[in-house]
């Protein structure tokens, strides 16, 4: 009879009485019963043979004989996952223009109206632009268009491409649009054909609910944006539109609706997640809805989408989907709000309209609310060009979750991530109090929403076709 | 199913006194590297010291110019690289720390230095950019001696890329890991390291020495830490193969520079044979830990294959991970599975299988 004794591991109580742990090379596993868990500090040998091995093969439980071993097995688990977060490429966001169609009522950035001047990154900076990102980033580069609307300045989007050409291999870049669509046309689509862009759009939950937000004059944003979207599908081709959902109280009853909206369009993927409170959307939508009331809306709507893919109607839902990857150490399962150390500015920079950079689009929402200068990172047309990374580095040091007050013990700890900038804004600075972050609060739900999901065979086939697809 | 897709053993009475490593050449070739001996076969030959000159019909048929086979110097030449073959493999040495239940080439206590100079001359005058294995025993058992390989291979600019077969319990010493990177810089090598399971008990059981499998799993840490590029290698036998996917979940989780997983069944060559009845177990047995293997390939982004699997013995949705794997100088299918639609996508079996109840009894398909 080997004896067994216990490496260090967190615990979480799950409703009906379970408990799920975990260890810092991130493996998982629920103990039916919290008897179970009892019973594994106090007594190892009343366990029965099945879970020791188990719990043994998932580096919770050593022999004498292999103790040294597991040890350097989990510490190299726990290195490779940081250098995962640390070594992923960084996306570039580009604001061209803070000009916008709409007036949102969440808008984080305090959009202009379109026919204003002085919002927008001219054209002559391209050169200065395109020097920065090949000094910060290696090939291939992924670029994103927000704004604002970016279409509003599809002028500088084309000349950037014209000068990119000129720069790096045609292979070595792709573009992703994040816009309304609102203003799409023929002109803009035979220009984009053939080329690697690719648009990225908003179709919120509820229709009423997303003309109600996504304020046109003309009140028919959904309705131009469904048009868009089969336009880019017909000329284009299919896979060149993903879409954002945001969630309103205002559209809590809307999932079936949504899937619907998604699967009409022909769309098979969506990503929804609710309305985030930063920069000028706080006053208006902070309180709009809590996490509790977004989680009822997004347990509807996974089950919905669950039910579909078991009839064979494939369709995927990322959010849900990244915070499985993250709890099976996937290969790909990076998302900037969701690494420790943070992607604050090792996986994002956002140059906004001004020139300015910032280590991610939330930095530059709270930096325009709050005009917190230690935010802006450097600017592209500075000569010079030495960025001020000395307040990066310290948020980043500060993000690391394994030894963060609340997340330290936290059974997620290696799957979640940190996100600093939301806990600056809320609490003056990167760690914050986790007993009373939405971040947190979000994450942990859709986390044990995953574990609960993966206790059922058929939700597990479901999340391994996605995997496999 | 006795007889292999490619013949590889000669016998000519010419060829005694011929002894070690010999290029087979069929017509005069000033591009070949002049390093080893010539063997002229049924054409024009040179007179240069070391060349040799035979009229053989059947090695003619088996070989192409500028193969290389080892001749033992009683009339017998066995080619071990040859362009026919679907994998040339070289034996470095004999000696093993290990002494698996299910070792295919059991190992001697012998000098067998000589067999890394016969290794390095014959890749270096075959020269070939396509992969070639290392196998032995352990290749990496004698440290001094697998480095002088690669420095010999260097000096003479070879860069052909190397899977070697290894135990990996050499990395645990992190100074072997860095010279075998460094002598490396310029070549594509592959280490292929079997784990046999998640802990010290199956594994050093299986292997015959205890203490194996710590070294080993410190041995992949090292060597993935430094970027030598690592396939893993696991054969389930009755005592591991309720932990097969656990082996690829810990080794993937846990290692770097992993970038692939071979799962084999077990072959019945050497000690293999008299153990076969307390190892050997019908895949349909773990075929749930099987396809929880292969689908962990997506999720970690590596190839996971199957080798010498027969599709008939494996559930129909894995046999996209089953490769054709045996070499052909010792595969063979049954007279049965020419009945079978799937006999081209298949891997078939070994020659030397010689119990017919894993052969394809049940279920041709």
């Amino acid at each position: 009879m080997t004896n067994y004794s216990l490496l260090p591991f967190n615990f979480r109580l799950l409703p009906d009485n379970e408990v799920l742990i975990s260890n810092l090379a991130n493996m998982y596993h629920v103990l039916p019963a919290k008897a179970d868990l009892e019973n594994l500090i106090k007594d190892i040998g009343s366990l029965n043979d099945d879970v020791i091995s188990k719990l043994e093969q998932k580096l919770f439980l050593y022999s004498q004989d292999d103790f040294e071993t597991k040890v350097q097995l989990t510490a190299s688990a726990f290195t490779k996952r940081i250098n995962k977060d640390l070594s992923s490429p960084r996306l570039i966001m580009i604001v061209p223009t803070l000009r916008c169609d709409h007036h949102c009522s969440y808008c984080q950035v305090s959009r202009v109206n379109q026919d204003l001047s002085g919002f927008d990154l001219p054209l002559s900076s391209i050169p200065a632009l395109i020097n920065f990102i090949k000094k910060i980033e290696s090939p291939p580069y992924k670029i994103e268009f927000q704004g604002g609307e970016p279409l509003l300045a599809f002028e500088f989007i084309q000349e950037f491409y014209n000068q990119m050409l000129l720069e790096v291999e045609r292979d070595d870049f792709t573009i992703i649009i994040a816009t309304s669509l609102s203003l799409l046309n023929d002109e803009i689509l035979n220009w984009c054909r053939g080329k690697p862009i690719n648009f990225s759009t908003s179709i919120d939950a509820g229709i009423k609910a997303h003309n109600r937000h996504r304020k046109l004059i003309t009140k028919n944003s959904f309705e131009l944006t469904q048009k868009g979207i089969k336009a880019i599908e017909k000329k284009l081709g299919k896979g060149k539109v993903g879409t954002v959902t945001t969630v309103t109280h205002q559209g809590l009853s809307g999932w079936n609706e949504l899937v619907d909206t998604h699967l009409e369009l022909g769309l098979s993927e969506m990503f929804v997640r609710p309305v985030s409170s930063y920069g000028f959307a706080i006053p208006k939508q902070a309180k709009d809805i809590t996490i509790a009331e977004f989680m009822v809306f997004y347990r509807n709507l996974i089950l919905r989408v669950f039910e579909d893919n078991k009839k064979g109607i494939p369709i995927v839902e990322h959010f849900l989907f990244i915070h499985y990857k993250r709890l099976m150490n996937a290969k790909d399962g990076m998302y900037v709000d969701l690494m420790a150390p943070a992607g604050y500015a090792k996986n994002s920079v956002l140059i906004d309209y001004t020139g300015n950079i910032f280590g991610s689009d939330e930095a530059r929402m709270v930096y325009r609310k709050y005009g917190f200068d230690n935010l802006v990172l450097g600017n592209i047309n500075d000569h010079n060009m030495t960025l001020d990374t000395g307040f990066s580095e310290e948020i980043l040091s500060q993000s690391f979750n394994f030894d963060i007050p609340g997340c330290a013990d936290c059974v997620y700890q290696g799957s979640c991530g940190s996100d600093p900038i939301y806990h600056i804004q809320e609490f003056g600075e990167p760690i914050g109090n986790k007993a009373f972050s939405r971040f947190c609060q979000l994450h942990k739900s859709v986390f044990d929403f995953v574990i609960e999901l993966l206790k059922d065979d058929s939700n597990r086939l479901v999340l391994e076709g996605w995997m496999n697809e | 199913m006795n007889e292999p897709l490619r013949k590889d053993s000669f016998y000519n009475e010419s060829l005694i006194g011929i002894f070690g490593p010999v290029q087979l050449i069929k017509r005069l070739d000033q591009s070949i590297h002049p390093l080893l001996p010539k063997l002229y076969l049924n054409c024009a030959t040179d007179t240069k010291v070391g060349s040799h000159h035979l009229n053989d019909a059947n090695i003619e048929r088996w070989s192409k110019h500028g193969d290389v086979g080892y001749a033992d110097g009683k009339g017998k030449i066995r080619i071990v690289l040859s362009q026919l073959a679907n994998a040339n493999t070289l034996l470095v040495t004999e000696q093993c720390d290990n002494l698996c239940l299910f070792c295919s080439q059991p190992p001697k206590n012998i000098n067998d230095e000589i067999l890394f100079s016969y290794a390095a001359q014959s890749i270096i005058a075959f020269n070939s950019d396509k992969m070639i294995g290392i196998s032995g025993g352990e290749p990496l058992l004698k440290k001094n001696h697998i480095l002088n390989f690669f420095k010999n291979l260097n000096q003479f600019k070879n860069k052909t890329p190397l899977h070697i077969l290894s135990n990996g319990r050499a990395f645990k010493d992190k100074d072997f890991v860095d010279n075998f990177y460094r002598l490396n810089k310029d070549r594509r090598v592959l280490v292929g390291v079997p784990v046999y399971g998640t802990n010290s008990q199956s594994h050093d059981i299986l292997v015959s020495s205890k203490g194996a499998w710590s070294e080993t799993i410190a041995g992949l840490i090292n060597a993935g830490n430094q970027g030598i590029e690592i396939e893993i290698r696991i054969i389930p036998t009755q005592l591991n193969y309720k932990e097969i996917s656990s082996i690829v979940e810990l080794v993937l989780t846990c290692c770097n520079h992993i970038t692939r997983i071979s799962i084999m069944n077990l072959e019945q060559m050497g000690w293999a044979k008299k153990n076969w009845s307390e190892l050997y177990i019908e895949p349909r047995y773990y075929q749930d830990e099987l396809v929880k293997s292969c689908e962990m390939g997506k999720r970690f982004g590596i190839d996971i294959s199957l080798f010498n699997y027969p599709l008939c013995h494996i559930p129909d949705r894995i046999h996209k991970y089953a490769r054709k794997s045996i070499s052909d100088w010792k595969n063979a299918f049954e007279d049965k599975c020419d009945f079978c639609v799937l006999k081209p996508e298949c891997g078939g079996f070994f020659t030397s299988i010689k119990d017919k109840w894993i052969n394809p009894k049940e279920r041709i398909i």
